[in-house]
């Protein structure tokens, strides 16, 4: 239980008998059994838990400070009866049902093994590389994660992949075509995605969010480079709408991520954010010549399927009746503007893309607010502010100006925010008369 | 999870992982053990400070070919993957005789693997070799006893190459002693 929940239960139970929400006797019963919960509180178990810090950094420190004195065979096998205590312990821990520690045991294991590997490489001067010796630790790190049912290992498991598709990479990501695209990482992180829905690892599942959200990024600056591959730029776009249709309904019905929607849907938009502002990005700053070949070249086909796919997702809710439908709708129509977007191109429709990118900020605040997805809110915002910079770049000195835009948007979403409401219940209204 | 199973499980992670371990070390001892010893001259990088904490760069001169002398088996690009075919020279350093894309299959030589970092742009210029040996690391009190050499004295850094090109560090000399010979364990 967290520390002060009680405190803070009871004073807001008073709150609500003084409101008439529950009576007396239910907070009274509430309060009892929220106290049933609280764990024993033992200040011999804290001194015990000290004592043991202190006789561990005595250990430390003695072994630092003979650590040069002692054969490098020595070293090692010190290293590796470490790892082997800890697994040992984390046996004992999980005799005594001490699940969350013998979890972090095992993690602890896993990290002594790390440390063992690096150790090996300084001692005996071996000069593999450091992404060998980092994606070595991460399988075990892995293989303790799935052996012994470890969330914690696993997410230093998920850690030490990112880290070594990272130490793969040539830092020069802006200059000329140094880096390959790396789908080895993929296959490490279905892995890993398979291994924390399995073991139902939430913390593991946000680090793996951020590690493909990180990797997209990456992927895509080195694709922005090959102005010829922009299809899988745009089908990686649709296919971002697609996974946030799927995820609404999963939330509303399927619950087939195990409450983990929210937090995808968030990532999602995330990557939808980073891929439009890569995508402006490209228009704005890109060689004319190279984005009409990006253009010429492009091909609508992912996105096309993408495209059905939302409208097949779209008509089974609207069949079944279901409340997110309309934010899956309009998953399908912004893949429709997309495909429009790029299509028309050619013909350079004024500020479509600042049209759009707009309209869909507006829809990430609405969205959010009607699945009560609070981050997605949050993004809708930064979204919006994001694109008013854009419009402020792109309008500077055209013969539209970026105040009279400012004006038209702003005069736009005013009256769109006082009528359309009112048009909804007016219809609403009409049709509940008809019934 | 039982206990039973975890127990099971716990074991075999442990010995999964002290395997791996074993494998690294037992490798580098087989290497050391059979391959072939040669000793490379080295340049110190920085003459004002050997050791950068714990190791000293190692810049080896078979890394450093000059093009006019230097003999190729046909045009190196950039980060392409280099055999350096060694022969042995006349102060007891090896010396790059040829630099090969591959081992050839009739090879009697010994060969150390590298990476091609730079290529000569004009007749006077020259290959930049990256080797995985370039570093040596040394504890405080080595990197002392170093230290009181004289940095014109020539060091060399004792290799043993397995058939494969890969090279393992198995001591270092000064002024042609055997100043350290690394011990298998």
């Amino acid at each position: 239980m967290q520390l002060g929940y009680f405190s803070r239960l009871k004073t807001d139970s008073q709150r609500w008998i003084e409101k008439g929400i529950i009576d007396a006797d239910a907070a009274k019963a509430i309060l009892s059994e929220v106290e049933s919960q609280k764990r024993g509180y033992s200040f011999t178990s804290v001194v015990i838990m000290l004592g043991v810090v202190c006789l561990a950094f005595a250990a430390m420190t003695f072994v630092a400070a003979n650590w040069d004195a002692m054969p490098k065979f020595l070293r090692v096998l010190l290293l590796l009866v470490s790892m082997w205590l800890a697994y040992g312990a984390a046996i004992v821990a999980n005799r005594r049902n001490s699940v969350a520690i013998a979890d972090f045991l095992v993690m602890l294991g896993s990290a002594i093994f790390g440390a063992t590997i690096m150790l090996v490489g300084q001692i005996y001067h071996l000069q593999g590389s450091t992404q060998d010796a980092v994606l070595l630790w991460a399988c075990g790190a892995l293989l303790a994660a799935l052996l012994l049912r470890s969330n914690s290992s696993l997410w230093l498991a998920i850690a030490l992949f990112t880290l070594w598709f990272w130490l793969g990479l040539n830092f020069n990501l802006f200059g000329s075509n140094k880096n390959e695209i790396n789908l080895l990482y993929l296959a490490f992180w279905a892995m890993c995605g398979g291994a924390a829905y399995w073991l139902e690892a939430r913390k593991s599942a946000h680090l793996l969010m951020l590690g493909i959200l990180f990797w997209l990024t990456i992927t895509l600056m080195i694709y922005s480079e090959r102005y010829e591959t922009i299809a899988y730029f745009l089908g990686a776009y649709a296919a971002f709408y697609l996974c946030i249709a799927l995820a609404i309904f999963s939330l509303e019905k399927w619950n087939s991520m195990r409450e983990f929607e929210a937090p995808f849907i968030a990532y999602m938009v995330m990557c939808i954010i980073a891929l439009t502002s890569i995508w402006v990005g490209i228009l704005t700053f890109g060689d004319a010549s190279d984005i009409e070949r990006m253009f010429n070249t492009s091909n609508q086909i992912p996105v096309a399927i993408c495209l059905v796919l939302t409208l097949v997702v779209f008509l089974y809710g609207w069949n079944q009746k279901m409340h997110g439908v309309y934010d899956v709708g309009f998953c399908g129509f912004w893949i429709a503007v997309w495909m429009l977007a790029t299509s028309f191109y050619g013909a350079q429709i004024p500020f479509i893309n600042e049209a759009a990118s707009l309209g869909l900020s507006i829809w990430l605040i609405r969205m959010g607010e009607r699945q009560d997805i609070a981050s997605v809110v949050r993004l809708g915002y930064l979204a919006f502010a994001m694109v008013m910079l854009l419009i402020y770049f792109r309008t500077a000195g055209t013969l539209l100006g970026t105040t009279a835009f400012y004006l038209i948007s702003g005069i736009l979403l005013v009256l769109g925010a006082i009528f359309i409401p009112r048009i909804f219940r007016l219809l609403r209204g009409n049709k509940e008369a008809s019934a | 999870m039982s206990r039973g199973k975890f127990l099971i499980a716990a074991i075999l992670v442990a010995l999964l992982q002290t395997a791996a371990i074993a494998g690294i070390m037992y490798k580098r001892a087989h290497e050391i053990s059979t391959g072939q010893e040669v000793i490379l001259e080295s340049r110190f990088v920085d003459p004002r400070d050997l050791f950068r904490g714990h190791y000293v760069i190692l810049n080896l001169n078979v890394g450093q070919l000059e093009n006019a002398t230097t003999e190729i088996d046909f045009t190196f690009k950039r980060q392409e993957d280099v055999f350096v075919e060694l022969e042995e020279g006349e102060n007891g350093f090896w010396v790059a005789r040829k630099l090969w894309h591959e081992i050839p299959s009739d090879h009697i030589s010994v060969f150390i693997k590298g990476k091609i970092l730079r290529t000569p742009l004009k007749k006077t210029d020259r290959y930049q070799i990256n080797f995985p040996q370039d570093r040596y690391f040394a504890p405080k009190k080595r990197a002392k006893e170093l230290e009181k050499f004289r940095r014109d004295q020539q060091l060399g850094v004792i290799l043993s190459i397995a058939p494969n090109g890969a090279g393992y560090i198995k001591g270092i000399t000064i002024a042609g002693d055997r100043i350290y010979d690394e011990p298998l364990w």
